[in-house]
């Protein structure tokens, strides 16, 4: 299952213009968040009984990249509304392309951007799988938590 | 999103956050009043917990609070001092269960709203910056002993299943 998200991942990181060096995937115990920036949305499924968090976890470097690569020739600052408006669309982008591979009546529910150095973090206490993917050196990695 | 059910909502998440502050501490929760929320961003520092749902209504309700407060929660549940991972599960709990609560009588008052919660997501830190796009916002201020618990709730409303 996770070649074929690693595969749908890439592809839409191509098509906003962001070239994958490498993709590999990894299962840990809880569903933590270690970089400075994240944006998550929860996963229910209309009949309630699977739910979830997914996320997307962003190195400063790799938001940098990923901005440049979608608005080309604007200096937009990685922790600006705009910024990070363009992160949370990249983030439905990839959740909204993920999610018919694992449940498909699943529904997500709104996306929420934090920003914060230090800060511990707990998106789920469920096993999570963490698809890493390398662009060029600078690392984004996609968090799934599901019952 | 509907005046009247908007209404709704934040009272029963009012009700809930401070009906479970007082079942969890035995203390008096004060609400201290509600407005809407001007930014698209919200600062926090110390505990704070996360909980997005979605159904006939979605959104997400965001309760933060100081470490001080959290760990008096924690202490008054298991009777030990909480490290920062024992606060992340406390408020954790505590998300859920206020949630769990308001949402549950939401979905009683609009009959096949059919609201379900995502699991909550919690965070421990000093200013921390959250954003969300393309919700209405409404802050809530509660004042305990021990310090001040603020309730941030962003709703959607989404067409009826």
């Amino acid at each position: 299952m996770s070649s074929n998200l690693g595969d749908v991942i890439k592809n839409i990181l191509s098509s906003v213009g962001i070239s994958v060096s490498s993709v590999k995937s990894l299962k840990e115990g809880k569903h933590l968040v270690k970089t400075p920036m994240c944006v998550f949305m929860g996963i229910v499924t209309r009949n309630n009984e699977r739910k979830g968090v997914i996320s997307l976890e962003f190195e400063k470097d790799f938001a940098e990249v990923a901005l440049n690569a979608m608005m080309p020739g604007f200096d937009v600052a990685v922790d600006s509304e705009l910024g990070v408006s363009a992160l949370s669309e990249l983030t439905n982008m990839i959740s909204g392309n993920v999610l018919p591979h694992i449940a498909p009546n699943a529904i997500t529910t709104p996306p929420t951007t934090v920003v914060g150095f230090n800060m511990a973090v707990l998106l789920n206490t469920l096993p999570s799988y963490k698809i890493i993917v390398d662009c060029s050196g600078t690392i984004l990695a996609i968090g799934l938590s599901f019952t | 999103m509907d005046r009247e059910a908007a209404k709704q909502i934040l009272q029963s998440f009012a009700k809930a956050v401070c009906s479970v502050f007082h079942e969890l501490t035995e203390q008096e929760l004060a609400p201290q009043g509600v407005e809407k929320a001007e930014s698209l961003i919200l600062k926090a520092s110390g505990a704070v917990v996360i909980l997005g749902f979605n159904g006939a209504f979605s959104g997400r309700v965001l309760i933060s609070m100081p470490k001080e407060m959290a760990s008096f929660i924690h202490e008054s549940l298991m009777d030990e001092k909480p490290n920062d991972e024992d606060l992340l599960l406390t408020i954790s709990e505590f998300g859920n269960m206020v949630s769990g609560n308001a949402i549950t009588v939401v979905n009683n008052i609009f009959k096949g709203a059919n609201v379900r919660l995502s699991p909550p997501s919690s965070f421990v830190g000093d200013d921390l910056t959250f954003f969300n796009f393309k919700m209405s916002a409404f802050n809530m201020v509660f004042k305990a002993q021990n310090g001040t618990l603020r309730m941030n709730v962003a709703l959607r409303e989404e067409k009826r299943e």
